[in-house]
């Protein structure tokens, strides 16, 4: 996009995929709030952008569903922080929700067709 | 779950902080440089300022905000269930209402004041033999100087004489009056702490021998007897038995008539004095004190007790104790318990009111499961539910409270209206606003609590998981018990205050059907007074009083007339009282015998007042003056004297003279409608007073009247007045006033709970049968009559009302030992009253729950059935 600044251009997150992507960044370990909202927004280079608004409520969510639990505990610069991780439930989801969005992806795919090239 | 039920917001907040200071020490081991930082901020928080405020404004005004939601949803809700909004308010308008309304009059009449300086230190004073047989015996004026001197527990003492008020005619200008008389000492009133109204009270020094003759005026009699003419003070009237002339030096306040039903009040020491008894007087008084203001009654029985032990009288020494009761008890009765259970029956009533409500809030709940439910799958919380279904009980208890306030104003105005003129202090009983804020605060609070009950139950019921379908969650069973156990025991509790109003109610029927041992149908008494300047000796007067007794006679439906020493039903002090004794028994033997009520009658007098003589004879023409002095006695006097022996033909003495006695009749219940009393007859010729009341016994009451009288008595124009006339069966009605007003303050009381019980019982019945109509749609269907189906109803709202009845007169046994005291002759276990009660509650719960079994027996089994899906 010709008009964006330093700022990355957003996208916005179809719904159910900011599950999705919490699941995948839980995987690799316990992470509070703000961790894991830090790592979206690196793993997709600060396209991602995941405001408070949408994060908490989702975790509550993934919480109240079994799929993650929460605890206090202390960050590694000495904070207190809540610590989200994966229950058994929840690896057994994130397998499912994977297969599930890679499937998505390649039907979209081959209806849109090949990717035009120049966009960047 | 959802977000705000499983989390508190102060975790939330802990949570976000926690970001922001992670975010920030993220920010800063970037080592952004500072212009870029803000920037970066602002980039990677994205909205967080608006995240933030969002969160935080609505953490603070939330509440508020859940609270207008909660208000408008509750209203709303109210609104779209006005059967059950009306049922509700009119409970709660009810029971507040009455509940505080008769509490209020009861209060007003029971609780009344004496014109003193608090009275709840004034004490009376006096002996009582030692095994508690004799009680009330007097003192001397020695031991009253003593407890003047030494007793610690007394602020001060004054005493009047034993008798209490006695009667004696006064003359005023040309008329006579026949008042009470009430010696005191000449500080009496500083004791009572009670100011003149008019000029000024006795003083000390007016109670001295040689003192100027003075008397002051009860409000009473200076209205009655000489229409409250201010002008009355400073004025003379002299005292015919003294022949001395008092002047009138003030007015006391009114209410205040002690002792007795005192008219009029003069020192005792000067009186005496002047009379000559002054030594007959001072043998034989009673004690007013005032108690120190840490000292207790108890103290002063005490201290009584232990000079009386000191005595130089050997009798006083061994048989006697002190016995101390207050003033306002002895005045206006023991109120305590009345009042004890009058307040015990509003709060029962009240409490009734809070078991009905919590019962429909309950019932409500039930009904409401399935919105409830659905709410609660929509996201609403636990919290949530609970508030809205608190805000509904607010607005119910403020609209009932509202509502309870007025039907109280309105019930206590038609009290006033509707009481007899009779009923004391009438005019002063309002609307207390203390008792009507305590009423709606009770209620609210129960209001709030049998609200939260169900909510909390409801929510914890149904906001789990996903919304079961209605008709499943309507049996729900826990809910179902509660309320039913709720009815069972409003049912039991109207069973209590009907068992009580039937009881009371009986006793009044008992006091009303009383054997009095005479007859007063179609009898009539009259209070004559007698000029001291025509008819100035005995012999005059009783000439003249002759003459008034033929010319009565001779009225048309008059078949007797006979002289009595008093009139009917007087009680204390109105008529001559005094004690007899038998030979040989000390002065001091003597204070152990009964006060017998001292009669004189005619040969026909037992004939005339349908009087049994029980043994002996009655009078004859022959006892007259100069002939043996004979008496007839009543029954108990003589089983006091002689138990066991015949008593005919023994002698009883009344210093200086001895009396034979030749008849024995029943005590009879004349002066006093309520006791039986002893009493010693003798007959009017041997008497040494001319009696100034006659009985005049007619046919037929509407032929010879309280005019007819009057106008013989003036006829004989002699020198006898008549003061007062009036049917016998009259004056009954004062003595049964209380009980009749009792009698009217728990029927009030046993209506409005079994209108609650009936609600109750209705609303639960009516909700069963809603909730069942599937069911008797599937059972109509598969061929169960409409009959069957109704009976079905009709046996559950049955068997709770058999439940709670039986409960209820279980408690009813209980709880009668504390009105035993306001029972006349019946007995707290009443079998009567008991079956008459249970009858009716289940009369009552029939009519209650057949209405909505018809509802169940109407029932489409295809409508019923299409309403299941």
């Amino acid at each position: 996009m010709s008009t964006q600044d330093s700022t990355p251009e957003r996208i916005t997150l179809l719904q159910g995929t900011l599950d999705l992507l919490i699941l995948r960044t839980l995987q690799l370990g316990a992470q509070h709030g703000q961790g894991v909202a830090r790592a979206i927004q690196r793993a997709s280079r600060e396209t991602l952008l995941i405001d408070h608004g949408s994060l908490y409520p989702a975790l509550q969510r993934l919480e109240s569903k079994g799929w993650i639990r929460a605890k206090w505990g202390i960050s590694t610069n000495n904070r207190k922080a809540r610590f989200y991780e994966l229950t058994a439930l929840g690896r057994r989801q994130l397998v499912h929700e994977e297969s599930e969005w890679r499937k998505l992806v390649r039907v979209v795919a081959l209806i849109l067709g090949p990717e035009p090239v120049g966009e960047s | 779950m959802s977000w705000w039920g499983r989390r508190s917001d102060a975790d939330f907040a802990e949570e976000i902080r926690a970001h922001l200071a992670l975010e920030a020490d993220a920010l800063a081991r970037e080592r952004v440089v500072e212009s870029d930082a803000s920037a970066t901020a602002r980039r990677a928080f994205g909205n967080l300022t608006a995240a933030e405020e969002r969160f935080y404004e609505s953490q603070r005004s939330r509440w508020i905000e859940r609270i207008r939601q909660d208000l408008i949803g509750a209203a709303r809700q109210l609104r779209r269930s006005p059967g059950f909004t009306v049922t509700a308010t009119l409970t709660l308008a009810l029971g507040i209402g009455l509940s505080t309304s008769v509490f209020t009059v009861a209060n007003a009449v029971l609780i009344r004041r004496l014109p003193v300086g608090n009275q709840k230190r004034l004490v009376l004073l006096w002996g009582e033999s030692r095994d508690g047989k004799s009680s009330k015996l007097p003192l001397t004026l020695d031991i009253v100087h003593a407890m003047q001197r030494q007793f610690r527990s007394l602020e001060s003492a004054a005493f009047f004489a034993f008798r209490g008020a006695v009667p004696a005619p006064i003359r005023f200008g040309d008329q006579v009056f026949p008042i009470q008389l009430g010696m005191v000492s000449g500080n009496y009133f500083q004791v009572l702490g009670s100011r003149a109204q008019i000029g000024r009270a006795l003083r000390p020094d007016d109670d001295v021998e040689g003192a100027a003759p003075v008397m002051v005026l009860s409000h009473r009699a200076w209205k009655r007897d000489f229409g409250g003419d201010s002008a009355i003070v400073g004025k003379s009237m002299s005292m015919i038995y003294t022949n001395r002339s008092y002047r009138i030096v003030g007015v006391m306040p009114l209410g205040l008539e002690y002792p007795g039903q005192t008219d009029v009040w003069v020192p005792l020491v000067a009186y005496g004095a002047a009379g000559g008894f002054l030594d007959a007087l001072t043998g034989e008084i009673n004690a007013l004190a005032r108690l120190r203001p840490n000292a207790t009654a108890a103290d002063a029985r005490a201290e009584l007790t232990a000079l009386l032990a000191e005595s130089d009288s050997h009798a006083l020494r061994r048989g006697v104790r002190g016995a101390v009761q207050s003033l306002p008890e002895a005045v206006l009765g023991n109120l305590q318990p009345a009042i004890l259970l009058v307040s015990l029956i509003a709060a029962l009533l009240l409490f009734i009111t809070c078991v009905n409500v919590a019962n429909l809030l309950f019932v409500r709940a039930l009904s409401r499961t399935s919105e409830l439910a659905l709410r609660s799958a929509l996201g609403a919380n636990r919290g949530r539910l609970v508030s809205q279904l608190l805000m509904e009980s607010c607005l119910l208890s403020i609209a009932g409270g509202f509502a309870g306030i007025g039907l109280a104003s309105i019930v206590i105005r038609v009290f006033v209206i509707a009481a007899p003129g009779s009923a004391p202090r009438i005019d002063e009983i309002h609307l207390d606003g203390a008792t009507i804020i305590a009423a709606v605060v009770i209620t609210s609070i129960a209001m709030v609590v049998s609200g939260l009950a169900p909510a909390l139950f409801a929510s914890r019921s149904f906001a789990h998981g996903s919304p079961p379908s209605s008709s499943r969650l309507t049996t729900n069973r826990h809910l179902r018990k509660l309320a039913e156990g709720l009815v069972i025991a409003q049912i039991a509790l109207a069973a209590i205050t009907l068992v009580t109003a039937g009881l009371v109610t009986r006793s009044l029927m008992k006091l009303e059907r009383l054997d009095l041992a005479f007859d007063p149908h179609d009898l009539f008494a009259a209070a004559l007074a007698m000029s001291p300047d025509r008819l100035s000796d005995a012999q005059s007067q009783r000439v003249a009083l002759a003459l008034v007794v033929s010319n009565i006679r001779a009225l048309p439906g008059v078949r007797a007339v006979t002289p009595v020493a008093a009139m009917p039903f007087v009680g204390d002090g109105g008529g001559v009282d005094d004690r007899m004794s038998i030979a040989g028994q000390s002065s001091e033997d003597r204070t152990g015998n009964p006060i017998e009520n001292l009669e004189v009658a005619s040969p026909e007098y037992f004939a005339m007042l349908r009087i049994p003589v029980l043994r002996g004879r009655v009078f004859s023409a022959a006892d007259r003056k100069g002939s043996p002095p004979v008496i007839v006695i009543s029954s108990s006097v003589g089983a006091h004297f002689w138990p066991g022996i015949d008593p005919i033909g023994r002698q009883l003495r009344l210093p200086p003279n001895e009396f034979t006695v030749v008849g024995v009749v029943p005590d009879t219940r004349y002066r006093d409608a309520q006791i039986a009393r002893p009493a010693v007859y003798f007959p009017v010729e041997q008497w040494p007073d001319v009696p100034t009341t006659l009985l005049v016994r007619t046919d037929d009451s509407r032929v010879a009247s309280a005019p007819a009288i009057r106008r013989a008595v003036a006829s004989a124009n002699n020198g006898i007045t008549l003061v007062d006339a009036s049917a016998v069966e009259e004056l009954l009605a004062a003595p049964r006033a209380q009980p009749r007003f009792n009698a009217i303050v728990f029927a009030l009381f046993a209506f409005t709970s079994i209108v609650l019980a009936a609600i109750g019982l209705f609303a639960i019945v009516a909700t069963m049968v809603r909730q069942r109509i599937p069911e008797f749609g599937v059972r109509m269907a598969l061929g169960a009559t409409s009959k069957r189906i109704g009976t079905g109803v009709m046996r559950r709202g049955l068997f709770l009302a058999v439940v709670g009845t039986a409960l209820g007169i279980v408690g009813a046994i209980t709880a009668g030992r504390l009105v035993s005291a306001l029972l006349f002759d019946v007995k707290a276990f009443d079998g009567g009253t008991l079956l008459v009660v249970a009858s009716m509650m289940l009369g009552i719960a029939a009519v209650a729950s057949w209405i909505p079994a018809r509802l169940g027996m109407r029932v489409n089994p295809v409508t019923a059935l299409r309403r299941e899906n």
